[in-house]
């Protein structure tokens, strides 16, 4: 071979090296965390080049991402004094309140589940929720007690509330009697006659939307995203909710290798299961995300709405995949309260065709799935499969 | 066969040329010893970041035992390597990393639950705590966008 030949083959074998796979431009995930949203942190991660004009796209996009979950956030967030959710809980019994289309969405969507559920997902569970200390001032590290069923905070636990209270609240929590509609151009819900007082002071219904808000937004963020043309990346909202396009493995068939958190971990923050997941929505519910113990026994922030008290079913968590993460958030919630058997056969006979992981706590932990594909990373647990 | 083995028994049992190979051996297996005994006593850490708002304020190489700190971050050398102290009005976490290739969490007010402080310490690249309220994450490496729900 003379020179002239070894330079051109030397210079085509550089150039092709130069080249990525099938001519194209090498992409990277770009991941942010979004804080202080729905009282949680939200992750945003897209797929673009690896490169500086990449970089500042992503970047760009995960931007607007964070303005709009903040939007929507304005709408529902008990926190936020002015949102429409805050404005219902302080509303008088009988007064209408002016709402705008997210929280009538949502609404619509709470309303849809609480009825499908038979009441296993109740959102108006406000007032136990703050009963039992899981509302965000709970997690205040100066808190205090400020309410009159309020107790003092010993060693991360609270006494038991009274059964006074846990009566009263329990009768403010008749979700079918919110009104709420169109009318024209705006929407309105209206804010039920039921009251309790005691003690001297008169309470009347709390909703808490946030579950559900956080599903709703991750699915928003989502398709916001393809929008500007996003195939890879995902949106999640504290890891309760996440929504999920492609992940960029082609090796994978660009499935993201998803991590299911373990409820009781040997060691903090593993994960019991992973399963190949893409272009889906994935919630999870779980009692090991918020809780303390008094005399041996759990009581985590998930409130049964039938008993008026922290679930005591035995399920630890229930991950629900391929719904809408607002309705999988609602429905995961659900599960917990309706207990492993009951929830087994309501997803069986109400959604066949959608994919489920409930675990059961027991004198070991039990998993009862119809997943079809998953790594069991725990080989400690039990698993019951269903087709 | 006697001729054999007599010239057997007369030649030297290390050639020149087999000593060679003999001492190669040896010193590849002692090699091989010694770095695996050295790579067990040794962590796999190499440089940690903490990150405020995604933005980094403290970084920390293992290997050249050097640190940057931004404002807000108090840095005290001690006997096994650094105390560090994050603060930002009245939030305060104080994480300690050794420079044997340790990280953890020590004290954290930044809920009643302080969950930084559970999580486990990092001592492997990939290792990761996060304190949510003060929007703190410290990583090892490039922080993991692996998904996780639950």
């Amino acid at each position: 071979m003379n020179k002239k030949w070894l330079t051109v083959t030397l210079a085509g074998v550089f150039a092709l090296a130069g080249c990525s796979q099938n001519g194209k431009t090498e992409e990277k995930i770009y991941g942010q965390y979004l804080y202080n949203i729905f009282g949680t942190e939200a992750v945003v991660c897209l797929g673009d080049e690896a490169t500086d004009a990449g970089m500042a796209r992503a970047g760009e996009t995960i931007n607007e991402v964070a303005s709009l979950l903040k939007e929507v956030e304005k709408s529902l967030s008990v926190e936020i004094e002015t949102s429409c959710i805050a404005r219902f809980n302080s509303a008088s019994p009988g007064e209408r309140i002016v709402i705008d289309q997210t929280t009538y969405e949502v609404l619509s969507i709470a309303m849809e589940m609480y009825e499908l559920t038979g009441g296993a997902y109740n959102p108006s569970v406000g007032h136990l929720v703050d009963l039992w200390g899981f509302s965000p001032r709970f997690r205040d590290v100066d808190y205090q007690p400020e309410k009159p069923y309020d107790r003092e905070m010993a060693d991360g636990a609270l006494a038991l509330p009274s059964e006074d209270y846990i009566e009263s609240f329990s009768a403010l929590t008749n979700f079918q009697d919110v009104e709420f509609g169109e009318e024209g151009d705006s929407y309105y819900m209206v804010k039920p006659s039921s009251e309790v007082t005691i003690e001297g002071i008169t309470y009347t219904m709390m909703l808490d939307l946030g579950g559900i808000g956080k599903g709703y937004v991750a699915d928003l963020g989502a398709e916001y995203v393809k929008g500007k043309g996003y195939d890879s990346g995902y949106v999640s909202l504290g890891s309760s909710s996440i929504s999920l396009l492609k992940s960029l493995k082609e090796e994978d068939g660009y499935c993201w290798n998803l991590g299911f958190t373990h409820p009781r971990p040997v060691i903090p923050g593993m994960n019991y299961i992973q399963s190949p997941v893409k272009d889906v929505s994935v919630s999870s519910s779980g009692d090991y995300e918020n809780y303390y113990y008094v005399d041996d026994t759990r009581y985590c922030h998930i409130i049964d709405p039938f008993t008026a008290r922290p679930i005591q079913t035995g399920v630890c968590t229930a991950t629900v995949i391929g719904l809408p993460a607002s309705y999988a958030d609602a429905l995961t919630t659900a599960l917990l309260v309706m207990g492993t058997q009951q929830a087994v056969s309501f997803m069986q006979t109400t959604y066949p065709d959608v994919q489920y992981v409930i675990v059961k706590e027991g004198t070991a932990l039990e998993i009862h799935t119809n997943l079809d594909s998953y790594t069991l990373l725990d080989q400690a647990i039990k698993v019951i499969k269903y087709e | 066969m006697n001729d054999r083995l007599e010239q057997a028994k007369k030649s030297p049992f290390f050639k020149k040329g087999d000593v060679i190979v003999y001492i190669a051996l040896v010193a590849l297996i002692v090699a091989t010893f010694l770095a695996t005994g050295l790579s067990r006593n040794k962590s796999d850490l190499e440089q940690i970041q903490i990150l405020r708002d995604n933005q980094v304020i403290f970084t920390y190489d293992f290997l050249h035992d050097t640190v940057k700190a931004s404002e807000g971050v108090t840095v005290e050398q001690t006997e096994e390597g650094y105390l560090v102290t994050i603060t930002e009005g009245d939030a305060r976490n104080v994480l300690i990393v050794k420079k044997e290739g340790y990280v953890k969490m020590l004290e954290a007010n930044c809920s009643m639950h302080r969950d930084c402080v559970y999580m486990a310490p990092i001592t492997d690249q990939g290792g990761f705590i996060e304190c949510m309220p003060h929007r703190l994450i410290i990583c090892a490496g490039e922080l993991n966008f692996d998904p996780s729900v639950g």
